[in-house]
């Protein structure tokens, strides 16, 4: 509990400055005091904000960033970077890189197995609603250690999987239109592409 | 003096219908007056889709026309892209001309819910009314769908006071962050749709997703053998399609706890078909070799699910031979 509320002010200000809230000064303070665990904090919530913000982002793991120059040259059209996040992101040696599409990142099974691990650890509480992500951190864990294999981009495999899915969801899953206009939307972006 | 009496009187009735409409929605009721809606009205809208930063502008036109559903969703910017359902028959069209032709045997609701939900939730989702709002320029009752455990997502609803039509709805992560979003912006309650609203454009070439039958499936004997699914998911359905580019067959199951579904897509391996993990949206797509007594296949799940719940319905995952 201690720990706790001495941690809180210190993400209060990471949380800040991921967002761009923060202010020069505490930009300055932040960037001079971060530690790599500050660091790979960062990159965690980084990862939950690619999911949010930028569709079909592979998450990076944090040691990727040295690659990440190759990687986006090898695109055709690089995306711009998350511009709120960019100063902050290389600073922090986060890189993140905006393919889209399809990619995969080739977890290995070590990488399952210990992510699976420690979700097992966790009791599962079905007693209420949760609040907190904690399943995310796992998976989040999980591409951390995953090792970045080439881009592949998959075509009208996965498409086609995604049409499949879709027409199940519509039929099965309730969500209405909504599985339709997922698979719209992968459509546009395969356009832009 | 006439006139005054008559403001009275519209006064008092606006004070005394206003407070009793608030007091007797319910969230049960307002989630079947939504379902309803969706199906009795005739509507024309435009639509905002989000994942994260990336936005979709979309029109939904919906109506009953020979008594069959008609419906259209149909991209507005960019290149076309849109589906097209006229009672049973889905039609995909692709951005490039293409189209897929899916039969849909049940009732889907635009932007609601199925029958099947019409009454309940499925108990692995608490309904709970949250206040209310204004989307597309329409006063709005807020409702959340809480998952219970961590191994779905949930949701927030906006349906339309005034037509308890659905006007938003946003899936969500475990921390109440939304993964999606889709809006009404503008939304015509009136707007004289005919047959030719719902026709579908001419198609460079149909690209099939073939129905085959198990027994012309020489993959048709492996099947698919859940060990952990989260609670509540229930196979769904399943299938056998040639797809892909080496029109190889492909069989798919679906499994859904009644509101999120993902689907497990049993295939040859190959060398364009890596394991690993792949995100789009709220949609995740994991790739995970199965070995089986026929040998090693390619598994991939594809849905709205977290990813920990992907991951761990493939780790219990194996693969049965019949009729060997």
């Amino acid at each position: 509990m201690k720990q706790q509320s001495q941690a809180a002010p210190r993400e209060e200000a990471l949380s800040a400055l991921l967002d761009n809230e923060a202010s020069e000064l505490e930009v300055r303070r932040l960037l001079r005091d971060m530690t790599d665990s500050d660091a790979a904090r960062l990159g965690h919530w980084q990862l939950a904000r690619d999911v949010m913000q930028r569709h079909a982002v592979a998450q990076v793991p944090v040691d990727f960033s040295a690659r990440i120059g190759a990687a986006l040259a090898n695109e055709k059209q690089p995306r711009q970077w998350a511009l709120p996040l960019a100063r902050v992101a290389v600073a922090a040696s986060v890189a993140l890189a905006t393919v889209v599409g399809w990619q995969y990142w080739d977890s290995s099974a070590a990488a399952t197995g210990t992510a699976l691990a420690s979700s097992q650890q966790r009791p599962l509480s079905l007693g209420g609603p949760l609040l907190l992500g904690e399943g995310e951190l796992v998976s989040r864990s999980l591409r951390e250690q995953a090792q970045p294999a080439a881009l592949v981009h998959e075509s009208q495999r996965i498409d086609d999987m995604m049409v499949r899915h879709s027409d199940f969801a519509a039929r099965h899953g309730s969500q209405g239109v909504v599985p339709y206009a997922r698979f719209i939307s992968l459509e546009a972006q395969k356009e832009q592409q | 003096m006439r006139l005054r009496s008559l403001t009275t009187v519209l006064v008092s009735l606006l004070v005394q219908i206003a407070p009793v409409q608030a007091q007797e929605i319910s969230a049960p009721q307002l989630l079947q007056q939504m379902t309803d809606a969706a199906r009795q009205l005739e509507y024309r809208g435009r639509l905002l889709y989000m994942h994260g930063s990336d936005v979709t502008t979309l029109e939904l036109l919906y109506a009953r026309l020979d008594g069959r559903e008609h419906e259209r969703l149909t991209q507005l910017e960019g290149a076309l892209a849109e589906v097209i359902r006229r009672g049973e028959h889905v039609v995909c069209v692709h951005a490039d001309q293409t189209i897929t032709r899916l039969v849909n045997r049940s009732s889907v609701t635009p932007l609601g819910l199925n029958e099947r939900l019409r009454n309940s939730l499925p108990v692995q989702y608490q309904l709970q009314l949250d206040g209310e709002d204004r989307v597309a320029g329409r006063a709005a009752y807020r409702m959340q769908v809480i998952p219970m455990d961590q191994f779905r997502y949930g949701y927030r609803l906006w349906a339309d006071q005034a037509s308890h039509l659905l006007l938003k709805s946003e899936l969500v992560d475990l921390s109440g962050r939304a993964l999606e979003r889709i809006e009404f912006v503008s939304l015509d309650l009136d707007p004289g749709l005919t047959i030719n609203d719902f026709a579908v454009p001419a198609a460079v070439k149909e690209r099939a997703l073939d129905s085959l039958d198990g027994a012309e499936n020489p993959h048709g004997r492996i099947h698919v053998v859940t060990g952990w699914l989260p609670q509540g998911f229930i196979e769904a359905g399943r299938d056998v399609r040639l797809s892909g580019g080496e029109r190889r067959p492909v069989e798919a199951a679906t499994f859904s706890d009644g509101l999120a579904a993902f689907t497990l897509f049993v295939e040859e391996p190959g060398a364009n078909k890596p394991e690993g993990v792949s995100k789009i949206g709220p949609t995740v797509a994991i790739s995970r070799l199965i070995g089986s007594a026929a040998g090693d296949y390619l598994v991939t799940l594809v849905g709205e699910v977290p990813e920990l719940t992907g991951e761990r319905v493939l780790a219990d995952l194996s693969l049965g031979v019949s009729g060997d």
